[in-house]
């Protein structure tokens, strides 16, 4: 019985960190649409402090980018390790592709850089502007995921890739704008 | 690249610009949400637009997870950005917004980065990564051919 209990228990704690990512992905897009549309409304930004909320608005951007380029390098890492998931999925089953995933550490700590960027670009969007917050981050992001991707993933960013990353960044840049 | 891998990138280009536009919708008709009062939360999964976007968004989460398994981290991500613009042309031409100049810039070059990207290779070959768990060939062939040698 007592056996049951402590194997129970390790099942439980090694199962709650999965889950409460998994918990912080669904709810933190709610969170999020809810703020955004209810900041829209009351924006007004005194003069005086202007100074002080320009810096602010982009040390917290300059965080959003670093949170969701590490988030990413690590998804990716995590997906390499886990293999080819089509051909995974035909050989083994899904059960041993979910299993691989969710067990891979990379994947957890990638999950885990999202939920960080998800929040500060809600804190980000509390104290800026929702015209300058959104689009340079969404912009910066391509741009460092490139220049991450090339020195941590080791992949061939050749002329042709960093045009399609410079071009996207500026068009995603002038839509969220 | 497969047919089968096109259909992903296009899955995950689809589902995270449904998913993203369903839930904003859903998120207008509850209202907002404060850190005071997170019980407003189950109350806005209740709402059907908020509930389809979550499932979106999670079949987004696994088709990006697919993708990035078989493809470079800087070719999908260009690869998918056309969702911004499908966003902008259901905007134009299913809600009738105006786009103003600078967003149809912003279209088209979104669309001419996703033309570069696209003729290249999806993978940079690396021979000897220490990372990669190979899947065998041999054993995939097998199992869709009916275990026929």
């Amino acid at each position: 019985m007592k056996g049951l209990l402590s194997r129970l228990w390790r099942l439980i704690r090694a199962g709650s960190f999965p889950t409460a990512c998994a918990l912080g992905c669904i709810l933190s897009p709610l969170r999020g649409y809810g703020a955004i549309s209810s900041l829209s409304q009351q924006r007004a930004p005194s003069s005086s402090s202007l100074h002080i909320s320009v810096l602010y608005t982009w040390s917290a951007i300059l965080v959003i980018v670093f949170a969701s380029v590490v988030g990413d390098v690590l998804l990716a890492r995590a997906m390499k390790q886990v293999g080819d998931v089509g051909a995974l999925w035909r050989s083994a089953g899904l059960g041993v592709v979910i299993g691989r995933t969710l067990g891979n550490p990379l994947f957890l700590f990638g999950v885990t850089a999202m939920a960080v960027a998800f929040f500060s670009l809600l804190f980000a969007l509390s104290w800026g502007d929702v015209s300058l917050v959104a689009p340079a981050a969404a912009s910066l992001t391509f741009i460092g995921n490139a220049i991450a991707a090339k020195i941590f993933l080791h992949e061939k960013v050749d002329r042709r890739r960093w045009i399609a990353a410079s071009l996207v960044a500026a068009g995603v840049a002038l839509l969220a704008g | 690249m497969t047919f089968r891998k096109y259909l992903v990138l296009a899955g995950v280009t689809v589902f995270a610009a449904a998913g993203d536009s369903m839930l904003s919708h859903g998120m207008k008709e509850t209202g907002s949400i404060s850190i005071h009062h997170l019980q407003g939360v189950i109350f806005a999964v209740l709402n059907p637009w908020v509930a389809i976007g979550i499932l979106l968004l999670l079949a987004f989460f696994a088709t990006y997870m697919t993708a990035l398994s078989w493809a470079d981290l800087t070719y999908v991500l260009p690869a998918t950005s056309l969702g911004y613009v499908i966003l902008a042309l259901v905007a134009r031409f299913l809600l009738h917004e105006h786009v103003s100049p600078l967003r149809w810039l912003g279209i088209a070059l979104i669309t001419g980065g996703v033309g570069f990207i696209a003729g290249g290779p999806e993978l940079t070959a690396h021979p000897h990564d220490p990372d990669a768990v190979p899947v065998p060939k041999s054993i995939g062939a097998a199992v869709s051919s009916g275990g026929k040698p």
